[in-house]
C-alpha cells in the first residue's frame, strides 16, 4: 500500500507544478521558456534506488499523460516521451550524476534537449504536413534549446521538492513497518 | 521464479514505452488510412481521454473557481472599505451643507438687520439634567468691542442677549432663563407684554406677563421683539404661542411661549453690536426661516 502512496505523492506533485506552472503562464508568458516540469521527477523515478520497475514505468506514464491533458499537445507525445526518458535513466544508471545542482542541472539540460528532439522527431515521423515547431532552423533551435534551459535551471528546486516528498513518504513507511 | 518476474517487468515496462507510440500512430493518421489495429487503438483510447479529459477540467474548473472566488472576496475587502471611505466622506459633505446653509441664513439676517454685528460661533453650552441648554458661550468677547447686554441672534430667531465678557469669549443669557426680560409683542393682534424666561430645565419655555385679559392671543401667534427698552431691535421673532390661560379674575392672562431658537442644536450665532436698522417683517422672518 505504501509504495502505491509514494508513487501516488509523486504523481501529485506533477500535478500541482503543472497547475502552477498554467496559473503563471496565464499571468505572465513564458513563451519560448516554458519548462517541462516534469522531466526532473521523471528523471528522478528513473534513479531512484527503491523504486520498482514497473512502478516508475506507471508513474512515468500518468506524468506524461497529465502533460499531453494540459498542453493540449498530440495525444500520447509527452506519455511516450516522458516513458522514454524514464527508461532511458534506469538503464543508463545516471544516479551520480545527479548529486548536486550543477550536475542536475548539466543532466536535465541534456536530457530535456533530447526529449524536445524526440518530440520534433516524432512529429516529424507522423505528421508529414508540418513536422517541425517553425519555420527556419534558428526558430526550431530556439524552441528546442529554449524549454531545455529554463527546464535545467528549474530542475534542482523540481529535484528538492521531489525528494522531499518521497522522503516522507519513505519515512512514513519505515515507521509503520517498525 | 525470479526469470520470469523480470520478464514480466521489462514486458509491462515495454507495453508502457510502446502504448504511447502506437496511440500517437493511430491518432495522427488520416481516418481513411487507418487500419484494424489502428481503430482498435482508436476505440480503445477514446474513453480513456474522454474520462481524462472531463476529469482534467473538472478539476481546473474547480480551482479556477476558488481563484475566481479569492479575487471576489479580495474585491469585497476593498469595496467595502471604499464604500466606508466614500459614506465618511458624504456625512462630512451633508455636515458641511448645512454648516454653508447655516452660514448663508446668518448671512441674510446680518443684512437684514444692518446694524453692525459681529458672528460667533458656540463654543460651549451646559446642560440641564434634562438635556436641555441652559447656557451658553460664544467665542467672542471684550477683545471684540462684545459688552453685556447685546442682543444675541440666530438665523430662526432671538437667543438672548450677552450676560457677561471676557477676553476672547462671553456668555449668553437665553431667552428662557429666569433673569431674562424682553419687550415683545404678538404680531398678529398688536398686543404687548413682557416675556421672561421660566428657567425650566426640562422644556424651553418662556412666559408673556402683563399681557390683558382683553387682548386677544391665540396659540400659534408668532411673538417679536417689540423694539421698545431700545436694548432689542424691534421685529425679531422670539417664538410662538403654544399656551394660552384665562384665569376667571384679574387683570392679566397666562401666556406660554416657546422659543423659535431651538438651542440644542445652536452652532452659529450674531451679536448685534450697534443699533439695528428695523426693516424685519414677519414675512421676512418666514421667508429666512425656509
Amino acid at each position: 500500500m505504501q509504495p502505491t502512496l509514494r508513487s501516488l505523492a509523486i504523481v501529485a506533485l506533477g500535478f500541482v507544478l503543472l497547475l502552477l506552472q498554467s496559473m503563471v503562464g496565464s499571468v505572465v508568458s513564458l513563451h519560448p521558456f516554458s519548462p517541462h516540469l516534469l522531466l526532473p521527477i521523471v528523471l528522478y523515478v528513473g534513479v531512484a534506488p527503491d523504486v520498482h520497475l514497473v512502478r516508475g514505468a506507471i508513474v512515468s506514464f500518468v506524468l506524461g499523460y497529465l502533460l499531453d491533458l494540459f498542453t493540449g499537445n498530440l495525444m500520447s507525445l509527452q506519455t511516450f516521451i516522458c516513458v522514454a526518458t524514464y527508461v532511458l535513466a534506469r538503464g543508463a544508471g545516471l544516479r551520480l550524476l545527479l548529486r548536486g545542482p550543477g550536475f542536475q542541472i548539466a543532466l536535465t539540460f541534456v536530457v530535456a534537449l533530447l526529449a524536445a528532439g524526440t518530440s520534433v522527431a516524432l512529429r516529424a515521423i507522423f505528421s508529414v504536413a508540418a513536422p517541425f515547431p517553425a519555420g527556419s532552423a534558428a526558430d526550431t533551435a530556439v524552441a528546442l534549446t529554449a524549454p531545455a534551459i529554463s527546464t535545467a535551471l528549474l530542475s534542482p528546486f523540481v529535484f528538492a521538492a521531489v525528494q522531499r516528498v518521497d522522503q516522507d513518504f519513505g519515512r512514513r513507511r519505515e515507521e509503520s513497518a517498525a | 521464479m525470479n526469470q520470469f518476474r523480470r520478464f514480466r517487468d521489462a514486458a509491462i515496462t515495454v507495453v508502457l514505452l510502446v502504448l504511447p507510440f502506437f496511440f500517437l500512430s493511430a491518432n495522427l493518421k488520416d481516418p481513411s488510412d487507418a487500419n484494424v489495429v489502428d481503430r482498435l487503438f482508436l476505440q480503445m483510447s477514446g474513453p480513456v481521454q474522454y474520462v481524462a479529459s472531463e476529469t482534467a477540467f473538472a478539476t481546473s474548473g474547480v480551482l479556477e473557481e476558488y481563484f475566481y472566488l479569492v479575487d471576489v472576496g479580495r474585491d469585497n475587502t476593498r469595496l467595502r472599505a471604499e464604500n466606508t471611505r466614500l459614506q465618511e466622506e458624504l456625512r462630512t459633505l451633508r455636515s458641511e451643507a448645512r454648516e454653508n446653509e447655516r452660514l448663508r441664513d446668518l448671512l441674510r439676517l446680518r443684512e437684514r438687520l444692518g446694524g453692525e454685528t459681529i458672528s460667533a460661533r458656540v463654543i460651549a453650552k451646559d446642560i440641564s439634567p434634562f438635556f436641555r441648554v441652559i447656557r451658553v458661550r460664544v467665542d467672542r468677547g471684550a477683545r471684540d468691542r462684545v459688552r453685556p447686554g447685546m442682543p444675541v441672534v440666530s438665523s430662526l430667531g432671538l437667543v438672548g442677549q450677552i450676560r457677561r465678557t471676557a477676553g476672547r469669549h462671553s456668555d449668553v443669557l437665553l431667552t428662557v432663563d429666569q433673569e431674562s426680560a424682553i419687550d415683545v409683542v404678538v404680531q398678529r393682534t398688536g398686543a404687548r407684554g413682557m416675556l421672561r424666561g421660566t428657567g425650566e430645565t426640562n422644556r424651553y419655555l418662556c412666559r408673556v406677563q402683563y399681557l390683558g385679559r382683553d387682548d386677544e392671543v391665540e396659540i400659534g401667534d408668532e411673538v417679536y421683539t417689540s423694539g421698545l427698552g431700545r436694548r432689542f431691535p424691534s421685529s425679531i421673532l422670539v417664538g410662538r404661542v403654544t399656551n394660552v390661560e384665562r384665569q376667571e379674575f384679574g387683570l392679566y392672562q397666562q401666556v406660554e411661549v416657546t422659543p423659535s431658537v431651538d438651542f440644542s442644536s445652536l452652532e452659529e450665532v450674531l451679536v448685534l453690536t450697534q443699533g439695528a436698522r428695523q426693516p424685519a417683517t414677519s414675512r421676512d422672518q418666514d421667508e429666512d426661516t425656509e
